[in-house]
């Protein structure tokens, strides 16, 4: 058979040469296709349903006028504690908590569910490449979509005072240091919980387990000593809430670490999970039939 | 024979009892749950409380042993409707939801998502049987874990304690089958509704424990914000707390936290929420499905 085959001629290999810029166009490639499930697909109903939960409840707290004859949002303080509470009690412990549990446990743990790991397998993308690539897309997901609950909230505690508060607060400053804390907090918890969610869904075929075994340790992190509460999320976010909230007679008093901590804190945690990540998919091998 | 003949003709033999076909259900149902070691390991750690409570209580009535232990008699507490409520009943409860959250969001699902239904309903087995069968896994195998290893135990408090403790505490029988029904059969209908729509295993698993999940941590901070007994609505903890707290007839204050919330309402709460899993069952459960 002669070397210079004239069909050879017609197969078109595209000329891509492995490095940054392919790898840029694969990040991308990822990042559309695993943002768009994070945020149109069936799985992200219950992230819907999670953040429309404390704007309604900021609704009706705005609109509320019949206990005593009092409102709930009597003052524009006394307003922003609820909110402070709300967000704190709701939107960081179950809302962000279960909201991360669900996109980022999916990442991975879904598409073995869905059958559909091997394609992303069997592309010529560097593990590296796609973890980053899905991590990305549920945190811009998360963001985009907590950080919405957030932001909606947040104007809601303006409804009972009207347009001028508001632009007396804006003024002032306090809209822009309170929400900037609130929406830091959102991306800094998305990180943290994202993180943490995206390895045990690689690691653990029934992620129930780990993140029952999470939530118990951040429910119960106000009554740890001070050195073990470094090790959970909320001790490093729950620091920057702008209205500090009673922790109850039994909590544990630590000094919150200060906001470069925190934010190094969640980078660093991000990085070494990743990690962790590509080193598990390198050596992953995909069996549908025990799932 | 001529061909018109062949056609179809219905069953005209001896029909079994609706029962007998929806034990079959509740015979290969309770099969494949044991056929996970780690439930069968999970299943008989829960015998270890009522045989520890046993044992306390015979220690408690062994005066030569206590006086041996150099125990002080008058600082044990007297064992009664808060002894049973606190140190068997809550952890019952406990048990019970670690239980029916392992089992109950994987016996639907799979029946579903392998198209499996429009072969069950063929048969002479129509929807209610179907789910009591699944039902009565969860009943069985829940009190196993709850009432019928508390029988015992009070009336071995009522045989040690003499002078009518039984007679007086026959409250506490009705309360502990009680509480254990409620508990289970809501509990397992939710389960069962949030299996019927998810359909994967591990993911119906982490809805049914958002749910309540977030369900509490939302009716507490709605208590919080309005007052009232609204909030304890969505949570079903409060719910059985004041069941528990009514039917063993405790002091309020027992554990320093207690929903303010009327029995009737809590009833009414466990109603409603069994009424609406019932409901999604109904729904999803079809005889037939589009096969994709």
């Amino acid at each position: 058979m002669s070397t210079t085959d004239p069909s050879a001629d017609y197969i078109h290999v595209p000329q891509l040469a492995p490095g940054l810029q392919v790898w840029r166009r694969q990040l991308l490639a990822i990042f559309s296709i695993e943002f768009a499930k994070a945020m149109f697909s069936r799985r992200a109903f219950s992230c819907y349903a999670l953040i429309c939960m404390p704007i309604i409840l900021m609704v009706v707290a705005a609109f509320d006028e019949s206990r005593d004859g009092s409102a709930a949002f009597s003052t524009i303080e006394n307003a922003r504690r609820i909110f402070g509470y709300i967000f704190s009690a709701l939107i960081i412990a179950t809302v962000l908590f279960l909201g991360n549990a669900s996109i980022f446990t999916s990442l991975f743990r879904g598409e073995m569910l869905d059958r559909s790991i091997h394609y992303y397998m069997l592309t010529p993308v560097r593990r590296e490449v796609l973890v980053v690539g899905k991590y990305l897309a549920g945190l811009c997901a998360a963001i985009i979509l907590f950080g919405l609950c957030t932001l909606i909230s947040f104007l809601l505690l303006y409804v009972p005072f009207g347009v001028e508060q508001f632009i007396t607060d804006l003024s002032n400053g306090i809209v822009a240091q309170q929400l900037g804390l609130y929406l830091g907090i959102v991306v800094l918890g998305s990180m943290g919980y994202g993180a943490v969610f995206m390895a045990t869904g690689l690691l653990f075929k029934n992620p129930l387990i780990p993140i029952i075994v999470v939530a118990g340790w951040e429910m119960l992190h106000f009554i740890l000593p001070p050195a073990l509460k470094v090790f959970s999320i909320i001790y490093y976010i729950q620091g920057l809430l702008p209205i500090p909230m009673d922790q109850g007679p039994l909590a544990v008093i630590a000094a919150p670490p200060p906001l470069w901590v925190s934010i190094v804190g969640m980078f660093g945690l991000s990085a070494v999970t990743i990690a962790i990540s590509v080193l598990i998919l390198k050596r992953l091998e995909v069996k549908y039939t025990e799932e | 024979m001529a061909i018109f003949q062949k056609a179809y003709q219905g069953y005209s033999g001896p029909l079994t009892k609706p029962m007998d076909r929806t034990f079959v259900i509740f015979r290969y149902a309770l099969a494949d749950v044991f056929q996970s070691r780690l439930f069968s390991a999970f299943f008989a750690v829960c015998f270890l409380l009522p045989i520890l409570l046993m044992c306390f209580i015979y220690v408690f009535y062994n005066l030569e042993f206590l006086v041996q232990m150099e125990v002080d008699i008058e600082e044990l507490t007297e064992i009664d409707g808060s002894f049973f409520l606190l140190t068997m009943q809550y952890p019952q409860n406990f048990m019970l939801f670690v239980m029916i959250m392992a089992l109950g969001p994987a016996m639907i699902s799979p029946d579903i998502r392998n198209n499996a239904m429009p072969l069950f309903l063929s048969r002479p087995i129509n929807k209610p049987g179907y789910i009591l069968g699944k039902l009565l896994v969860l009943l069985f195998l829940g009190s196993l874990v709850s009432w019928v290893p508390a029988l015992p135990l009070f009336f071995w408090q009522g045989y040690l304690a003499g002078g009518g403790w039984l007679g007086d505490n026959l409250h506490l029988i009705f309360a502990s089958i009680v509480t254990s029904f409620i508990w289970i059969v809501s509990l397992s209908l939710l389960s069962f509704a949030v299996s019927a729509w998810v359909q994967w295993k591990a993911v119906a698993r982490l809805v049914f424990f958002g749910i309540l999940f977030f369900g509490s941590a939302f009716g507490g901070v709605v208590t919080e914000i309005f007052g009232g007994s609204g909030g304890h609505m969505v949570n079903i903890f409060a719910g059985i707390e004041v069941i528990m707290r009514d039917l063993y007839r405790v002091d309020s204050n027992l554990l320093d936290w207690l929903a303010d919330m009327k029995v009737s309402y809590a009833l009414l709460q466990f109603f409603l929420l069994s009424m609406i899993s019932l409901l999604v069952l109904t729904r999803r459960i079809r005889a037939f499905q589009v096969v994709s």
